[in-house]
C-alpha cells in the first residue's frame, strides 16, 4: 500500500471512529449540545493549524 | 509573509504583531458578520451544523483539498505599498476571516455553519480559536530560530498528521449535532 492509499485509509478510519464516538457521546451525555461547543473550539484550532497548508 | 521583497526569510516583529492583530480582527469581523446576518434573518437549526460537519468529514477523508469549494483569491502583492505594518495587518485580517483565501481544512465549512447557528459570543470564541491557532503556526516559526523554511516544513508535516483527528472530530460533531 502506498503512502497516499494509507493516508486515505487512515482518514476514512478516522471518520468511522468519529461516527462511533459521536453515537456513544450522544447516548452518554445528558446534554449533547453542551458537548458540541468545546468540540467546535477544537475543530477551530485544527482548522487554524491547517491554514499552514495554504499560507 | 515569510519572504519579503528584501529577501529576508523570517517575519520581523514589526510585521508579526500587526499580522497577529489582523488575524484576531478578521475573526472578530466575520463573527460580527454572522451576528448581523442571524439578527436580520434567523439562526439555522443546529442539525444543519451536523449535516455540514458530516460532509466536512467526508470531504476530509475522500476528496482532494484542491477540489473543495473555496475562494481562489489571493492577497494581492500591491498591498505591500501600504507599508509593512498595514499590509501585514490586512494580510492577517484576510486570513483571520478564513473564507477569503484558500481553505486548508474542511472543518472551516463546519465553523461557517456554526456561525449561522450559534449565539454571537459562541461564534466569536470559536473563530477566536481559529485565528489564534493560525497565529500560533507563524509564532512557532518565528521563535524557533534557524531558517523559516525548515520550521515551516515541520509545522506543515505535523498539520498533515492531524487530518485524521480532524476527520474523527468532524464526524463525531456531526452525529452529536444531529442528535442521533
Amino acid at each position: 500500500m502506498n503512502v497516499a492509499a494509507a493516508t486515505a485509509s487512515a482518514r476514512v478510519t478516522g471518520v468511522a471512529l468519529g461516527l462511533g464516538a459521536g453515537v456513544v457521546a450522544s447516548v452518554v451525555a445528558s446534554d449533547a449540545s453542551s458537548v458540541v461547543m468545546p468540540l467546535m473550539c477544537v475543530i477551530a484550532v485544527l482548522a487554524g493549524l491547517g491554514g499552514v497548508r495554504t499560507d | 509573509m515569510f519572504a519579503g521583497s528584501s529577501g529576508e526569510s523570517r517575519p520581523t516583529s514589526r510585521r508579526l504583531i500587526p499580522h497577529v492583530l489582523g488575524l484576531l480582527a478578521g475573526a472578530a469581523a466575520i463573527s460580527g458578520a454572522f451576528a448581523a446576518v442571524t439578527a436580520a434573518t434567523a439562526r439555522v437549526p443546529v442539525e444543519t451544523v451536523g449535516v455540514v460537519a458530516l460532509t466536512s468529514a467526508l470531504l476530509t477523508a475522500l476528496v482532494h483539498r484542491r477540489l473543495w469549494p473555496q475562494s481562489r483569491w489571493r492577497v494581492p502583492e500591491h498591498w505591500a505599498r501600504f507599508g509593512p505594518r498595514i499590509s501585514a495587518f490586512l494580510f492577517g485580517a484576510a486570513l483571520g476571516m478564513g473564507v477569503l483565501t484558500a481553505i486548508g481544512s474542511a472543518g472551516l465549512y463546519t465553523l461557517l455553519a456554526w456561525g449561522l447557528a450559534a449565539d454571537w459570543s459562541a461564534v466569536l470564541v470559536v473563530f477566536g480559536c481559529f485565528a489564534a491557532a493560525r497565529a500560533a503556526t507563524l509564532l512557532a516559526v518565528h521563535w524557533k530560530g534557524g531558517w523559516a523554511g525548515d520550521a515551516l516544513a515541520r509545522v506543515t508535516a505535523t498539520s498533515e498528521r492531524l487530518v485524521v483527528g480532524e476527520a474523527l472530530l468532524l464526524a463525531a460533531v456531526g452525529v452529536l449535532a444531529l442528535g442521533v
